[in-house]
């Protein structure tokens, strides 16, 4: 009995020890590798251009790095081979990005909204993660009112195919200005549409620099909105101040041809120039002064 | 009847002497060391500048470098002569002609050896057809032309006086130079009108060289500060390289009248007093081009913008950290040490701490022009293993060498044909001493 029993504690350890030693291995196995994070977004610019861009990121060091050259399979509507849209890298800023194929035209316009699911394969240095989103198709406008007024509205499609006002969107408005969006007026940081899907927005910012016709590009962007995704619209106004381009070509500079040489430049050194010389001149004339009296 | 006695023993000591055995061996040496110098250069020549290190990121090497220094050493004329003789100091009479041809022979080699770094010396003259006023290497151009020709004028009139007592000497030394010394100044005939004007002319040299040098020497730094890199983006630039340059020059000067004193035994004339004076003035500069040297380096190093670090660390710890702390230990640091005693104004120890100065500052040189162009803005990348690091070939140090001993030369020759202290001079302040 007593041996029966130091066999079965015995039998006991081993599973135990099993059981714990096959956990640590397997939990060893799947700590070696990193969460991958996947955000897949839709972006419309302009009514006209679409993509689908990926979003790869892992935490290193407590920080949030890209994950670039990584393989995303995009689906449009589902996860069969039938949907895959493509399969594409992810570039050093870890996005990927794919414009809707012009063999999925068909599958888009059939319906108001879709789910974008986004698929990276298990690897050795993450698990398989899959991450979805959803968008319904939408439209944005932006309009110029007297006095300097921007009216921008949001509509989307239901399902009868008609195009209904989106109420509560937030956006930006702004000026494109070094990459970054300059805010129409500095007091107000974003923008809700009201019941009829508008924004009303004052435009405040007096004398910007446009192009050589006045022109400035006015942006109403709509970020990470859940049903619409990104929005982008560009319109060029005519309410920036004409820079006329500052052409120093052919001018006098310090670095222009020698014909072209800085008058001041040119009066200092040869001002310099011709007083030292003369200088020489003169002393050398000194010895010829110097011979002529020796020779008298 | 003394005094007469006095005069012909003072001119006899001052006229040039044959040279010695110890002289020969000396000029022999000089001559095949600018020969082998002259035929790196043929080489070079008919090889291209591939023969030296230098590559797409050094392009500035040794010859630079040399140069630098050539231009550096050339203004101790403007020191010695100009600036002593308006503040009324008589006792570097002695020292100035010393000082004269230090410049001449240096600026002559400086202007050789910026022709040596071009890749085609033959297209020389386009620099002067189509150069641009607004680049600072023009600048330089004129410069150096215009420093050359007054230091020659320096050198000259101060030497007329001499003449005289060259083309009277029965000594046999320098009978085979009389045609030349008739050539030259065989109209000097101590007539007052001459003196006057010769004396006015030495007072508007020495007036006008003081900027000239300060121009040359300002204008060569503005080479570099006016090229933006880390080691040369620096407004402190110009009076750091003057000062260096006086220093230089002044080690320069210790050096040569030790020389000469010992070769023809001027003891007499290049007295114990001369190398007391002349080393307090080398204290003095050594701890000037120390203050602008602190500020050169210790700014930057405070900030360490990280452009600057690379460049900075390699001074001070890397690669050329032995090279460095060598020119602002031998350079600078010892010779002050040397020279603060009064045994060290001695003249031997005062010649050592000389050396140390001119070969510290030939280093220190070298330290200014080549590490920045290790470390430029942009990482290097892609590019052959030769290009990260560079020594020179055997044919720049030869050229180098070459071109230091034909300065050397120059002197060497000088000294032979004309009185290397001035007579004239020495025996007027001796009249005046026994008035």
């Amino acid at each position: 009995m007593k041996k029966l029993h130091e066999l079965s504690l015995k039998a006991f350890a081993v599973v135990v020890f099993l059981t714990i030693g096959a956990n640590g291995f397997a939990q060893s196995d799947s700590t070696s590798k990193k969460t991958l994070i996947l955000t897949p977004g839709y972006f419309l610019i302009n009514n006209q251009t679409q993509y689908i861009a990926v979003q790869a990121k892992t935490k290193i060091d407590r920080k949030f790095q890209p994950v670039g050259n990584l393989p995303v399979s995009v689906y449009l509507d589902g996860t069969e081979p039938k949907n895959l849209l493509s399969k594409v890298l992810t570039n050093s800023s870890g996005v990927a990005k794919l414009p809707i194929p012009v063999a999925f035209q068909s599958v888009w316009k059939s319906s108001v909204s879709h789910t974008i699911t986004a698929i990276v394969d298990a690897n050795k240095d993450f698990d398989e993660t899959k991450a979805e989103a959803k968008m319904t198709r939408s439209k944005i406008t932006l309009d110029t009112l007297e006095g300097r007024n921007i009216s921008v509205m949001v509509t989307l499609l239901n399902e009868k195919q008609e195009w209904i006002p989106v109420k509560g969107v937030e956006m930006k408005l702004g000026i494109h200005r070094l990459n970054s969006l300059l805010p129409i007026n500095a007091e107000v940081a974003s923008y809700t549409t009201d019941s009829l899907g508008q924004v009303n927005a004052e435009f405040k910012r007096d004398s910007m620099p446009g192009d050589i016709k006045g022109e400035i590009v006015v942006a109403a962007v709509v970020e990470d909105n859940e049903t619409l995704g990104n929005l982008t619209l560009e319109k060029a106004i005519p309410w920036g101040k004409y820079v006329k381009p500052e052409n120093n070509f052919d001018r006098r500079t310090l670095y222009a041809t020698r014909h072209k040489t800085p008058v001041w430049l040119l009066f200092i050194a040869y001002s310099i120039i011709i007083s030292v010389w003369g200088v020489i001149l003169f002393l050398l004339n000194s010895v010829y002064g110097i011979r002529k009296i020796g020779m008298a | 009847m003394e005094n007469n006695q006095l005069t012909q023993q003072t001119v006899q000591d001052l006229l040039p002497q044959r040279f010695g055995k110890k002289g020969m061996i000396w000029t022999g040496i000089l001559i095949l060391l600018s020969a082998f110098g002259a035929f790196a250069y043929f080489l070079q020549l008919r090889d291209g500048l591939v023969v030296t290190s230098m590559r797409d990121y050094v392009s500035w090497g040794i010859y630079i470098s040399n140069f630098v220094f050539f231009v550096a050493i050339s203004l101790v004329g403007s020191l010695i002569t100009a600036v002593f003789r308006l503040v009324d100091v008589h006792w570097s009479t002695p020292l100035t002609r010393i000082a004269e041809i230090i410049a001449v022979s240096a600026i002559v080699f400086a202007s050789i050896i910026i022709v040596v770094d071009m890749g085609r010396p033959d297209r020389f003259y386009n620099l002067l057809l189509y150069g641009r006023l607004q680049s600072p290497i023009i600048w330089d151009v004129i410069v150096i032309s215009t420093y050359f020709i007054i230091s020659l004028l320096l050198l000259y009139f101060p030497l007329l006086p001499d003449i005289k007592f060259l083309l009277n000497a029965k000594n046999s030394a320098t009978k085979k130079w009389n045609g030349f010394y008739r050539a030259i100044g065989s109209f000097w005939k101590d007539k007052p009108e001459q003196i006057r004007i010769s004396n006015r002319a030495i007072s508007i040299l020495c007036i006008t060289i003081i900027p000239v040098a300060f121009s040359i020497h300002t204008v060569t730094s503005w080479l570099f500060a006016t090229t933006y890199r880390p080691g040369w983006d620096s407004t402190n630039f110009g009076a750091y390289f003057i000062s260096g340059a006086f220093l230089v020059g002044s080690g320069a000067v210790l050096v040569a009248m030790y020389v000469f004193r010992s070769a023809y035994h001027l003891e007499k004339y290049i007295t114990e007093q001369h190398f007391d004076k002349m080393s307090r003035i080398v204290v003095l500069l050594a701890l000037l081009y120390a203050y602008f040297n602190i500020n050169e380096y210790l700014v930057p190093a405070f900030k360490m913008k990280k452009p600057e670090e690379a460049h900075l660390t390699e001074l001070f710890t890397g690669e050329f950290a032995p090279l460095f702390w060598f020119a602002i230990l031998a350079g600078m640091a010892v010779p002050i040490m040397i020279l603060l005693f009064k045994l060290g104004r001695k003249p031997l120890p005062a010649f050592i701490a000389g050396v140390m100065v001119v070969v510290g500052a030939w280093f220190k040189r070298y330290l200014i022009v080549t590490p920045t162009l290790l470390h430029p803005f942009l990482p290097m990348h892609d590019v052959p293993k030769n290009y990260l690091h560079y020594f020179p070939s055997w044919q720049e140090w030869a050229i180098a060498i070459g071109s230091l001993a034909g300065a050397l030369l120059v002197i060497t020759f000088f000294a032979r044909i004309f009185p290397i202290i001035p007579i004239q001079e020495t025996l007027i302040e001796q009249h005046e001493k026994a008035a």
